[in-house]
Order: C-alpha cells, then sequence, then structure tokens
C-alpha cells in the first residue's frame, strides 16, 4: 500500500508572512481597537475631568454658605460631588471633600462637632494614632478646629469650622507617603474656606 | 447566488488545512499571547487581592471548583450543538482566555472611565438609569467581538463560517462571563452560602442567556460576512452589523434597571424579568443556529455527494447523519436487529464517518488523519457485521 500523498495546503495557509498585509493589519487593528479602550477612553475621562474642574485661581461655591479657593491640580470627583452641597477632589493619591451643608445642634460648639468624627477615627481601619484637636482660624476670621489620624500606610486629615450655626467640613485621606506633597495645599484650601454672612446669623 | 464566489467552508472541495491557534507566522498570534498574559496578570492580582482571600481562602477555592464545573457543563452543551464539524480544542481555549481575560480586565478600564465621562455629561442618576447598561453592552461586546476577529485574523485557525462564528463567539462569552462572575463571587461572599448562591443566581437564573450567547449571535455575524462570499458585500456587513446590535441590544436590555423598576422586588417579579429580558436572546440565538446548521447541512450534503468513497459513507448513512433524529433512528435500527451493543458501536461508528468526512475535507483524501478515520470506520463496521 503506497504511503498518503500529503495534502495539498491551501494558498492561505502556504503563503503566510509575518510581514505580510494580513498579519501586520491584522495585528494593528487587534491592537488599536485595545488601545481605544485601555489608552483613549481613559485618557478621554482624564480631559474631560480637568475640562470640568476647578477654575485655576477661582472661588469655587461649594453650597449656597460655603466656599472655598482650590489649589492647583486638584480635580474634581463626580461620584463623590453633589452640586449646592458638597465636592470631592482628588490629586497625587489623597481625596480631600469638602462638605458645606452641615450645621451645628443648638447648643453644640465646633469642638464637640468635629469630637464626633475625630472618635469615628479611632474605629478605621489603618489608622492607628488619632491626634489631639487643634484650634483652627480661616484667613476670613472663621473658627474651628483641626486634628490628623494616622496608620502604617493611611493618613486623614480633617477641618471643622464654623460661622453661626452654619460648619464647614474639610476632610482629606490618603496614602500618608503622599502627603508631604499635597499638605501645603490642603492647608492653604483649609484656609481659604468662606462661610457666608448669609449663613451667619442662626448662633448656636 | 454566484457559481464564481461559493461561500467559505470547510467543505468547499480543497483541503482547507486543520485548524490551528498557534500561528508562528502571524503578528496576530503574538498580539493575542502578550495581551491575554497582561489580563492573565491583571486579573490574577485582582482576585488574590481580595480581602475574602486572605481571611477565608477556602471561599475562593470553592468558588473556583463550582464555576469551573458550571463552565464544564455549559461547554460540554454547545459543544455538543457541534453537528458536523468537531471545532479545534486549542482554539477553543483560546477562545475562552481571551473572553475570561482581555475582555474582562479591559472592559473594567473602559467601563470606569465612560461612566465617569457620563457622571461629568450627565444627570446623576443617568449612569443608574442608562450609562451602566450603555457602558457595559458597547465596551464588552465590543471587546469580546475583537477576540473573534482576532481568531478570523489567523490564518490556520480558519475560521470559516456562520457556526464556526457562534461557536468561537460563544466560548469567548463563556470565558468573560465565567472570569467576572467568580471574580463577583469573591468579592461578594462572607461564607460558603453565599457561593453557592451567587453560582445558582448568576449562572442559572441569570448565565443561561448571558455574554455566551450575545457574543454567540455577534459572532455568527463575524462568521457570516467572513463565509458567505456567495452574497453582496453590503448584505454580510449589514448581517454582520445588524446581528452585532442584536446583541448589544439584549446585553443593554439585560443590564437596565427600567423593567425591574416597572415589575417590582419579589422573587416572583425577579423571575419573571429574567424570563422577559433573557429568554428572546436565547431564542434568537438558537434560530440563528438553526439557520447556520442549514446552511452547514447543505454544505456538507454536497462535499459527501462529490467527495467522499461510498464505500465509507453510503448513501444511507451520509442521509442519517444529516440530523440528530437520523442518527438516532439508524442506531436504534442497528441495535434492534443486533442489540444494545451494535447500537452503541453504530454511534462509533457514526462519529467516526463524521471525523472521516472532516479529515478529507480539511487535509485531503490522502491524508494521515482520514486514513485513520477510514481505518477505524471499516474496523467498527466490521465489528457490527459480525455481530
Amino acid at each position: 500500500v503506497p504511503a498518503p500523498a500529503p495534502p495539498a495546503e491551501p494558498a492561505e495557509r502556504r503563503f503566510r508572512d509575518i510581514f505580510g498585509a494580513r498579519s501586520v493589519v491584522g495585528a494593528l487593528v487587534v491592537v488599536g481597537v485595545l488601545s481605544l479602550f485601555a489608552v483613549a477612553l481613559p485618557a478621554l475621562d482624564d480631559a474631560v475631568r480637568k475640562s470640568s474642574g476647578f477654575e485655576t485661581g477661582g472661588v469655587y461655591v461649594v453650597s449656597p454658605t460655603v466656599s472655598f479657593t482650590p489649589a492647583d491640580g486638584w480635580v474634581i470627583e463626580p461620584e463623590g460631588t453633589i452640586k449646592g452641597l458638597v465636592v470631592t477632589a482628588s490629586k497625587n493619591g489623597w481625596t480631600m471633600k469638602v462638605n458645606g451643608a452641615l450645621t451645628l445642634t443648638p447648643g453644640q460648639s465646633v469642638g464637640d462637632f468635629a469630637k464626633v468624627f475625630r472618635d469615628g477615627d479611632k474605629q478605621l481601619d489603618g489608622i492607628t494614632q488619632v491626634g489631639e484637636l487643634e484650634p483652627f482660624t480661616t484667613t476670613s476670621g472663621a473658627n474651628g478646629v483641626t486634628w490628623s489620624s494616622h496608620g502604617p500606610t493611611q493618613a486623614a486629615q480633617e477641618w471643622d469650622v464654623a460661622q453661626g450655626s452654619t460648619v464647614a467640613q474639610m476632610r482629606a485621606d490618603g496614602s500618608a507617603a503622599n502627603l508631604a506633597a499635597v499638605q501645603g495645599e490642603l492647608d492653604a484650601m483649609a484656609k481659604s474656606i468662606v462661610i457666608t454672612a448669609a449663613a451667619a446669623g442662626a448662633g448656636s | 447566488v454566484s457559481a464564481e464566489t461559493p461561500p467559505s467552508s470547510a467543505f468547499s472541495g480543497q483541503p482547507t488545512g486543520r485548524p490551528s491557534f498557534i500561528d508562528l507566522q502571524s503578528f496576530v498570534f503574538w498580539v493575542v499571547v502578550v495581551v491575554v498574559g497582561y489580563g492573565f496578570i491583571h486579573t490574577y492580582s485582582a482576585i488574590t487581592g481580595a480581602p475574602i482571600m486572605a481571611v477565608q481562602p477556602g471561599i475562593g477555592w470553592l468558588a473556583l471548583v463550582l464555576w469551573l464545573l458550571y463552565g464544564a457543563a455549559f461547554l460540554a452543551i454547545v459543544y455538543a450543538h457541534q453537528l458536523f464539524v468537531r471545532r479545534s480544542p486549542l482554539i477553543t481555549v483560546a477562545a475562552l482566555l481571551w473572553g475570561g481575560f482581555v475582555a474582562v480586565w479591559f472592559a473594567a478600564q473602559a467601563n470606569s472611565a465612560v461612566q465617569d465621562i457620563f457622571n461629568h455629561w450627565f444627570a446623576l442618576d443617568f449612569n443608574d438609569r442608562w450609562g451602566t447598561a450603555i457602558a457595559a453592552a458597547t465596551n464588552e461586546e465590543t471587546l469580546k467581538l475583537l477576540g473573534l476577529v482576532a481568531l478570523v485574523l489567523l490564518p490556520l485557525a480558519g475560521v470559516r463560517t456562520m457556526l464556526d462564528g457562534w461557536f468561537y463567539g460563544s466560548m469567548i462569552g463563556l470565558g468573560f462571563q465565567l472570569v467576572e462572575d467568580y471574580t463577583y463571587t469573591i468579592q461578594n461572599s462572607g461564607d460558603n452560602a453565599d457561593v453557592f448562591g451567587f453560582v445558582f443566581t448568576r449562572g442559572f437564573v441569570g448565565g443561561i442567556w448571558s455574554h455566551a450567547i450575545y457574543t454567540g449571535i455577534a459572532g455568527a455575524g463575524v462568521g457570516y460576512l467572513v463565509s458567505r462570499r456567495d452574497r453582496p458585500w453590503l448584505t454580510r456587513i449589514g448581517v454582520a452589523v445588524g446581528l452585532f446590535a442584536v446583541a448589544w441590544f439584549f446585553h443593554f436590555l439585560w443590564d437596565i434597571p427600567l423593567l425591574n423598576d416597572w415589575i417590582g422586588d419579589s422573587m416572583l417579579s425577579k423571575v419573571a424579568v429574567f424570563l422577559i429580558k433573557g429568554v428572546p436572546a436565547l431564542v434568537t440565538l438558537l434560530i440563528i443556529v438553526r439557520i447556520g446548521r442549514n446552511h452547514e447541512r447543505a454544505v456538507w450534503s454536497a462535499f459527501v455527494d462529490g467527495t467522499i468513497d461510498r464505500s465509507i459513507v453510503s448513501d444511507a448513512e451520509a442521509t442519517a447523519l444529516l440530523d440528530r433524529k437520523g442518527r438516532r433512528a439508524a442506531r436504534k435500527a442497528v441495535a434492534q436487529a443486533k442489540g444494545r451493543k451494535a447500537g452503541r458501536l453504530q454511534k462509533h461508528l457514526q462519529y467516526a464517518q463524521l471525523r472521516y468526512v472532516q479529515s478529507v475535507a480539511e487535509e485531503g483524501v490522502g491524508s494521515n488523519s482520514a486514513a485513520e478515520e477510514q481505518a477505524r470506520v471499516q474496523e467498527l463496521r466490521g465489528l457490527i457485521a459480525a455481530m
């Protein structure tokens, strides 16, 4: 019995070439579409974030009663932002939130108010040391308190300032390793918080 | 129908070559290898980094075993739906890997970016109502289908028919489904009961009409586009785009909460929603597979008539092989005449004849594989005759 003849290879298989059009163009198509999803879309997202972020040097109105001056490079995070109430922004692995919709209860001081949140820090995973409340005054003259919390990798800082019954709360969380890079900007933004006169007057 | 441009098929008359995923002469192959590896590393990191894996690794293992069993059962069902061609196991694995590691990982990046953009552009609840569904259907369906396009671009893979597109598309969808569901399970389970619950709800209640179905539908369109050279270009493109749109719509429909809100939140309502959203997708796929199979049957039959030695597959046997009913009837007739063991041997004979036809189609009548199958057919025929 003669050995079976080798099958005839179809042209499509015989003339394969790694530098042929089907190989090169095909690979470019696959890489191009993947890049669209993995590079172009995130880049567009980044551009949209920046374009809809803070205006350089401008004052950002958080709520009808609270505003502040954002530092350069902080990008608004839409997930944590509710227009007219709260704004969340991020930079260098840090996230900061300014809440302009809080008020003191009758008889409550800003220190009492802050203590509730400071006690909450003690329960947080990754936080091992919670600092004492320290007095804090904004450039516009509103008084409040601030404290810092730390852990092996995480850190947090909070500033609570009040005028009348209105409280402006600025909270920042992020990587302890990057704190130095944003510390000055966080301090400056906290200092820039303004509680408008319209809000003051309810008294506590 | 143009006689000059017959549809592309494994049964086209000339040997097409045995399909293979490994094609060192193609950049596409190397791109697929690299991105599968890239996706695997990221997916592995995400899975091993899940908090539950550090605290209760047993949950991770249980989920892995259950989802693998689920995947094996799903694969077996889809595999059994191949009537005339047994598709390459290696290409099947490549399709599963693309779906599980490439499509899942890249879609996660894209979904996150698109939803973020929607958050900037639209009202807060837009994502909940529409955005998540639009992003998922668009990104995931495109990325899954890209895997099939990559296979089409590999000359050795030989994706040539509508049913090739359906089969490998389904495998890509199944891979996607398994990795996504496994990741979801370990990220949301607190104990073993949760794992069983997720496998039931995501696997059986929601998984039967999920990614494997969507990509199967869209894949059939790509298969039609590349194979039906007897049809005008516009028709082929129209079918491919149309089936992608159908797959996109079913995916979108599954993800939007609109119907869920209207119908309510009771268990019965949830089942009703699953059925309303899922059954049309499954029925659509079954219709598409039926159309593809009818075409494959006609091409196979013509190939057998024109090429196959009738001493290996007789006219009556070829007719019986055309559908499952005929095959069962032939086995039953042999079993009634010569006993149950002969009926079982007849089943093996039918498979050997199908493999023979496929070997002749892919490697030629003089190939070693055709000779092996021919010998097997003759051996089985002798065994049955001796009973």
